[in-house]
């Protein structure tokens, strides 16, 4: 009976991670600034998931909680990566993998400079924007995601959109 | 909160996919490490619910093997029933013919 139970958790998990687990991935790209770091907090998100799976499996939106529970991973990654170049003096991050390569030579030079901007944004707009334009989530689910009211997210989503759009309008023009 | 419609410009920004696929053999370190931590958390549980339940029955055995019984003489010789008031009485007579054998009077 006990294997039948583990065996059902293990099957709900491994279709949770086949539709989530692009998105978990990304979301932690975009905010740890390593893939390697990324996949580190993807498997550490999922480990969490199915740490608590009987208290959590009835969760309506998986997408919605687990952007939450990576968010969070971000955050506490965050804090330690900033303690450890503080006493080590470590070099800059690496310029995470964000987007994938595009056809048309346009739209490369669109995504090379998308990139650099989301790169230049701070943590938590930058998670703010991709919650809603690549994770789908509405304000409401990105409050409770990142711990603040819905106001706060609109106003994070509208001041990043406002600087993404600085540097990327001329290369806009172009593509539009 | 109303979500508003979308401008053309985050439209464009859409449709640059974000993200990356995650490396393949993260699956089934997935899987396996959230699976094996849920059985150790099970059976963390279980020893110490076993546990508790070990060390509550030996201490009512405990108690139960320390109880004197009926008839019985405790430590000091005395019957098992010494401290009721019928106890008393045959403690004192006791103790009486126990004098007299050895003309304490």
């Amino acid at each position: 009976m006990r294997q039948k139970g583990r065996m059902m958790q293990r099957e709900e998990l491994a279709a949770i991670y086949d539709e989530h687990a692009g998105a978990v991935f990304g979301f932690l790209t975009s905010m740890s600034g390593c893939e390697a770091g990324a996949a580190d907090l993807t498997q550490e998100v999922f480990v969490r998931i199915g740490r608590r799976f009987e208290a959590i499996h009835d969760v309506e939106n998986w997408r919605s909680y687990l952007l939450r529970v990576a968010y969070r991973a971000a955050v506490d990654a965050g804090r330690r990566r900033e303690v450890r170049t503080r006493k080590e003096g470590e070099a800059e991050r690496e310029r995470a993998f964000c987007t994938y390569p595009e056809a048309d030579p346009d739209r490369e030079l669109f995504r090379k400079a998308l990139e650099e901007a989301l790169g230049e944004l701070p943590d938590e707009q930058r998670a703010v924007v991709w919650m809603k334009l690549w994770g789908g989530l509405t304000f409401s689910e990105i409050a409770e995601a990142v711990g603040i009211s819905e106001n706060t997210a609109a106003s994070r989503y509208r001041y990043a959109i406002d600087k993404l759009r600085g540097p990327l309008r001329p290369l806009y023009e172009e593509i539009r | 909160m109303k979500e508003g419609k979308r401008s053309e410009f985050e439209e464009c920004l859409k449709s640059f996919v974000v993200g990356a696929d995650p490396p393949a053999d993260l699956r089934e370190a997935v899987l396996q490490h959230g699976c094996v931590a849920q059985q150790r958390v099970v059976s963390r549980f279980t020893v110490g619910y076993l546990g508790m339940l070990s060390v509550m029955w030996f201490t009512i055995l405990g108690f139960w093997l320390a109880t004197p019984r009926s008839g019985e003489r405790n430590a000091a010789g005395k019957p098992a029933e010494s401290l009721g008031s019928e106890g008393e009485g045959e403690l004192l007579a006791y103790w009486q013919s126990r004098a007299a054998m050895l003309d304490l009077d």
